[in-house]
């Protein structure tokens, strides 16, 4: 048998997923689907002619992944592959050698991937459900009070200190002293929004609050920066040496703040192409910011030229405190509380798409947990609350047994690959519930549309075993989008749950079989329309898969007229 | 627009709002 390979590139680099991922802007999909197919059509074009001419069939294979080398020899190893013939690509070899490999970096999506990529960190954002009336006015009222306070956390520290000023220094090095102050208030708040607060992300959902927390990062400390540029550029003489033997420490301390902030946004976006393993990127990346928040408050402390009295110093050192200690809480209360509650694998079960189903218990008697299907939790497994391993994984059970939690979790990263090899017995942490996805946001919705991809199915089977559960009568719309049909995980279950609900499946295909007489492609706007009634502006929508598809259904829905979140 | 671009527009608007805040500050400070 000759096997067609090609690795397309990835143009998805920001195929984020998970949270605390932070990437680059993201193509549109179709651009990416375009760009991938015309690659490979182009790079495949040539060997289909040739086997044309020679009378021979090809198995066309599209791989994706961060190393086309890799990929393709994890590949060939696998199917137990006896020869392979690569082909030089564009560069010759000292080209290569001085140049490097082209395209240098690469990213699942054309296959597998797409439906696969969700899982290459534990948990694509959930899309929350686009608002009906009411509630879409709550939620931008909600929404406008905690930017307010967040404007007011970040400039009211910098206004206390007006009261009893000793007469400014000029506009422009009052800026500079006011951008430095700003700045670090704004670092200051990026420890809040990671810290897990259930209100705080209710009127947004979790994705925005992390998608919030990258681009303020980048903003705050362009913030700093701008406090340092007024210096180096309007007021040099007050900056004085650099070197760290002569400089004040505080004024090293400041230095070595922007640094390491630096440091810190340049891991974060770039974590993928660094390859930094996640688990480690995010130890180092709270280290990394306290560090970077002590140096910064032991130079605001230092050169302090606005902190003309006592109580302004003490100000700004218990805000700092705070900040911090929210770190503390995080990583160390938090996980004291989870380590007494520890919960046990009392099932677990593979799946298709190497998806497994894991099922937990308390170990002690606890109250049953009280959470909305579509919710998640951070789940340490194989490791103990404090080690900073835990992942998001939607919750995939009835919130009707809040004793008996499931999750279904696919193997694709380092640790959910290692997720395969759980046994019943193992001891698992729980902290939840999180988010704000699910039906429950909208319970009086006179029906809801369910959209996912591949392992995106998890919070769907949540909400869809709910309701089920609870005897609910409302008609319901579930779009599926997988690769091959081999791979549609759970789906006996879900033909279970149709005779128990008012519920359509339409399982959408990429490759489907020669006699497939079902949906195929991906989750378009005329797909959802020949199925959904005209009523469909009035539905609740649940959008849960990698972020292509979110991306591309949220689009059709609002050519649909579907109200957004 | 997706979540994730209006996320962003809403950061920067947000920043842009506190550097216009830190400038009044400034303006306060040295007022007359």
């Amino acid at each position: 048998m000759l096997h067609l390979i090609h690795v397309v590139p990835d143009f998805s680099a920001a195929a984020i997923a998970g949270l605390g991922d932070a990437a680059a802007p993201l193509p549109s999909p179709q651009k990416v689907r375009a760009a991938q197919s015309a690659a490979l059509d182009r790079t495949l074009a040539p060997a289909r002619r040739l086997l044309a001419k020679a009378g021979l069939a090809g198995l066309e294979i599209c791989l994706v992944g961060n190393n086309p080398g890799d990929e393709i020899a994890v590949y060939a190893r696998k199917k137990r592959l006896d020869l392979l013939v690569l082909g030089s690509r564009g560069r010759g070899l000292l080209k290569s050698v001085v140049m490097g490999r082209w395209p240098p970096a690469w990213r699942p999506l054309h296959d597998a991937a797409a439906a696969d990529s969700q899982a290459m960190s534990p948990l694509a954002p959930p899309r929350r459900p686009p608002a009906t009336g009411a509630r879409r006015r709550r939620t931008a009222r909600d929404a406008a009070l905690w930017l307010a306070l967040y404007l007011a956390l970040v400039t009211l520290p910098l206004f206390a200190l007006l009261p009893g000023h000793g007469g400014g220094l000029g506009f422009l090095w009052d800026y500079g002293l006011a951008l430095g102050y700003a700045g670090l208030a704004m670092l200051g708040v990026q420890f809040a929004l990671t810290a897990r607060f259930r209100r705080a992300t209710a009127p947004f959902g979790i994705d925005i609050v992390y998608y919030f927390h990258r681009y303020l990062a980048v903003l705050g400390v362009a913030v700093v920066l701008g406090h340092y540029a007024v210096f180096r550029l309007a007021y040099p003489a007050a900056l004085g040496s650099a070197a760290p033997a002569e400089a004040p420490l505080h004024m090293s301390a400041g230095r070595l703040a922007l640094a390491l902030f630096a440091l810190l946004i340049v891991s974060s976006l770039l974590r993928r192409r660094l390859r930094l393993e996640y688990d480690g990127w995010r130890i180092a990346h709270a280290v990394l910011a306290v560090l970077a928040f002590g140096a910064a408050l032991v130079h605001l402390l230092g050169a302090g030229r606005l902190l003309d009295a006592p109580w302004k110093q003490a100000l700004w050192i218990v805000l700092g405190v705070f900040w911090v200690g929210l770190v503390v809480w995080v990583r160390l209360l938090r996980p004291w509380q989870l380590a007494r509650r520890p919960w046990r694998v009392v099932a677990a079960r593979p799946q298709r798409a190497r998806i497994i189903t894991l099922e937990l218990e308390p170990v002690r008697p606890l109250p049953p947990l009280r959470f909305s299907p579509g919710q998640f939790a951070w789940v340490s497994l194989r490791a103990g609350p404090f080690a900073m391993r835990e992942h998001p994984f939607s919750i995939a059970s009835s919130a009707a047994d809040g004793t008996r939690l499931a999750f279904s979790i696919k193997a694709l990263g380092d640790f959910t690959s290692a997720l395969q090899e759980m046994r019943v017995g193992e001891i698992a942490y729980v902290d939840a519930p999180y988010g704000t996805f699910g039906i429950d946001e909208e319970p009086e919705a006179p029906g809801s549309v369910f959209v996912a991809g591949g392992v995106g199915i998890a919070p769907v089977l949540s909400m869809l075993r709910t309701l089920a559960d609870r005897g609910d009568a409302r008609p319901l719309w579930l779009f599926y989008g997988n690769r091959v049909w081999d791979r549609v995980a759970h789906r006996e279950e879900l033909e279970a749950l149709q005779a128990r609900l008012s519920l359509a499946v339409v399982h959408v295909l990429q490759e489907p079989p020669a006699q497939w007489s079902g949906e195929r492609g991906f989750v378009t706007e005329d797909l959802l329309r020949r199925h959904l009634p005209a009523t469909r502006h009035r539905l609740a929508y649940f959008l849960c898969g990698p972020t292509p598809m979110t991306a591309a259904v949220e689009r059709a829905l609002g050519a649909l007229s579907v109200p957004a979140a | 627009m997706t979540r994730e671009s209006r996320a962003r527009w809403l950061a920067a608007a947000t920043a842009l709002l506190v550097v216009l805040l830190a400038a009044l500050f400034a303006l306060m400070r040295n007022w007359g």
